[in-house]
């Protein structure tokens, strides 16, 4: 397995990242949530953004899918940017390959759709309603939509934290496997441990509205939760966010 | 074979019919007070053969679609000026709002004193009364559309325009439909009422007429004529949610 490229770059040169989070603050009303958050996600890296529910995860991501309104240089991005939600958002009203086809010019839309339906193995509910489908099929829709523009950088925001055990393994794969076959760079939010280790090329936690911790995730693909690296690298993240692996953990 | 719960339903209008008949035949129900069923079928037969029922039912038809027309146009295009802009909302909603508490049946004479006794009055009434409900019913379905989905939309890098079309618009259907059901209603009732003010035809001016010289058949055949037009007009929008709303789960499920 060829590691990928980090931000010093494989090919002798600096890449330049696909984004740049510099200094980004956020707060709402007087709370602040984000004091100046500084990452960067390099081309073909998939950072898994760690935190406890209200850190600001999922505010961040936002701010780099271009949702909230950002000043200055606060985040640049190079190339388009597509998200997956932890709820698919699909339109109820729009038939699975119209969802996947939202806004996309009309030329040439219908391969792309059934590309993209084919690549998540959906090509077979592409002319239901959405309301048809199980959580796992929607989910699968929602990461066809947002593949189907081709875009640089990937976000997702919990994207498998309404999904049954089952499907969300399944999922996971998936995405990884989209994520090597597009060469696409992604930010994904989770307050999985384990599905960080098992995604990410580096895990940063999000802690008191800046990143408290970056570490790269360096184990060989694919990921066995069984390894003691997978193990050894668990403790450290749960540490961090103020769970103690061995039970008797503090509340995050 | 009629389906059980079809036959449980029917069963109490049907002996109730059935009982309205019986007294009237046995005479403990005066035909003054309310004309036997028979009676009012007879009635019903005698005043479509000459042409009565059916040119004042046209009349009031008319009126009932022209005024529904203009009202639902202006009912839905502020609606949507309004759902879709704090502007539109900070001059429309509140001049709306404060004019939907006005009882707007009690204009029927000041619409007479403006419009005269034609048509336009009669109409302009259907109209007032169409406007509200597909005014706010609209407004609402916009106002609620899930920020999820509008959100997910904007991410496929949809602007404005798009946004509208195929996110809030769609979103707003549902409820702009039940604001089109209420709205029907109140077109029957606002045309009932201001036929019965001042006209010289129409479904109203023939109770009228029927009232004055004591023709309790042609009452009864009257209101049994607009509950029927109730009838009609709810399964009309029932037919278009059908088509328009196919998406919804219900519909679905049943579809495929």
């Amino acid at each position: 397995m060829a590691t990928r490229c980090g931000l010093r770059g494989d090919l002798g040169r600096p890449t330049q990242p696909a984004v740049v989070i510099s200094g980004l603050q956020r707060s709402f009303g007087t709370r602040a949530v984000l004091r100046g958050v500084d990452l960067a996600v390099a081309q073909g890296e998939c950072v898994a953004v760690l935190g406890p529910s209200g850190c600001g995860k999922s505010t961040l991501l936002r701010a780099v899918a271009g949702l909230d309104p950002t000043v200055g240089d606060e985040v640049r991005v190079n190339g388009s940017v597509a998200v997956v939600f932890q709820q698919p958002r699909l339109l109820p009203w729009k038939r699975v390959c119209d969802n996947v086809g939202l806004g996309l010019p009309r030329h040439g839309r219908g391969e792309l759709i059934e590309a993209a339906l084919a690549e998540v193995e959906l090509s077979a509910r592409a002319r239901d309603w959405p309301v048809t489908l199980s959580g796992g099929e929607a989910q699968r829709a929602a990461l066809a939509r947002a593949l189907v523009r081709r875009p640089a950088v990937l976000l997702l925001d919990e994207p498998f934290a309404s999904l049954d055990a089952l499907t969300r393994l399944r999922m996971q794969g998936l995405v990884l496997q989209l994520w090597r076959t597009h060469g696409l760079a992604m930010l994904v939010v989770t307050h999985d441990v384990d599905e960080a280790i098992v995604l990410a090329d580096r895990a940063v936690v999000l802690d008191q509205g800046g990143i408290g911790l970056d570490v790269p995730i360096e184990l060989p693909r694919p990921r066995r939760r069984a390894s003691s690296a997978f193990e050894i690298l668990r403790r450290q993240l749960l540490r961090h966010l103020g769970v103690e692996p061995d039970g008797g953990g503090v509340d995050p | 074979m009629i389906a059980r719960p079809r036959l449980r339903r029917l069963a109490v209008p049907l002996s109730l019919v059935g009982l309205w008949q019986l007294t009237s035949s046995t005479g403990s129900l005066p035909d003054r007070k309310l004309t036997a069923p028979a009676t009012v079928i007879a009635t019903a037969w005698r005043l479509t053969a000459n042409g009565v029922l059916p040119h004042n039912l046209v009349v009031s038809l008319g009126r009932a679609v022209l005024g529904l027309a203009i009202g639902a146009t202006l009912g839905v295009t502020l609606g949507v000026l309004s759902g879709l802009s704090r502007a539109g909302e900070d001059m429309l909603d509140a001049t709306v709002q404060m004019l939907r508490t006005l009882p707007f049946l009690g204009l029927v004479p000041l619409f007479i004193l403006w419009f005269g006794i034609g048509e336009t009055p009669k109409v302009a009434m259907v109209s007032l009364g169409v406007f509200f409900p597909l005014y706010l019913n609209t407004f609402s379905g916009i106002r609620g559309v899930d920020e999820g989905l509008v959100d997910a939309a904007r991410s496929c890098g949809l602007g404005r325009l798009g946004l509208v079309r195929h996110v809030v618009l769609p979103g707003a259907l549902p409820s702009v439909l039940v604001g089109l059901r209420y709205s029907l209603g109140l077109a029957w009732l606002s045309l009932v009422v201001v036929e019965q003010v001042n006209a010289d035809s129409g479904l109203g001016y023939l109770m009228n007429n029927a009232r004055e010289f004591i023709q309790t058949d042609v009452l009864v055949l009257a209101l049994a004529v607009y509950a029927l037009l109730g009838l009609a007009t709810d399964a009309m929008v029932r037919f278009v949610e059908r088509g328009a709303l196919a998406w919804r789960r219900d519909a679905a499920f049943a579809g495929t």
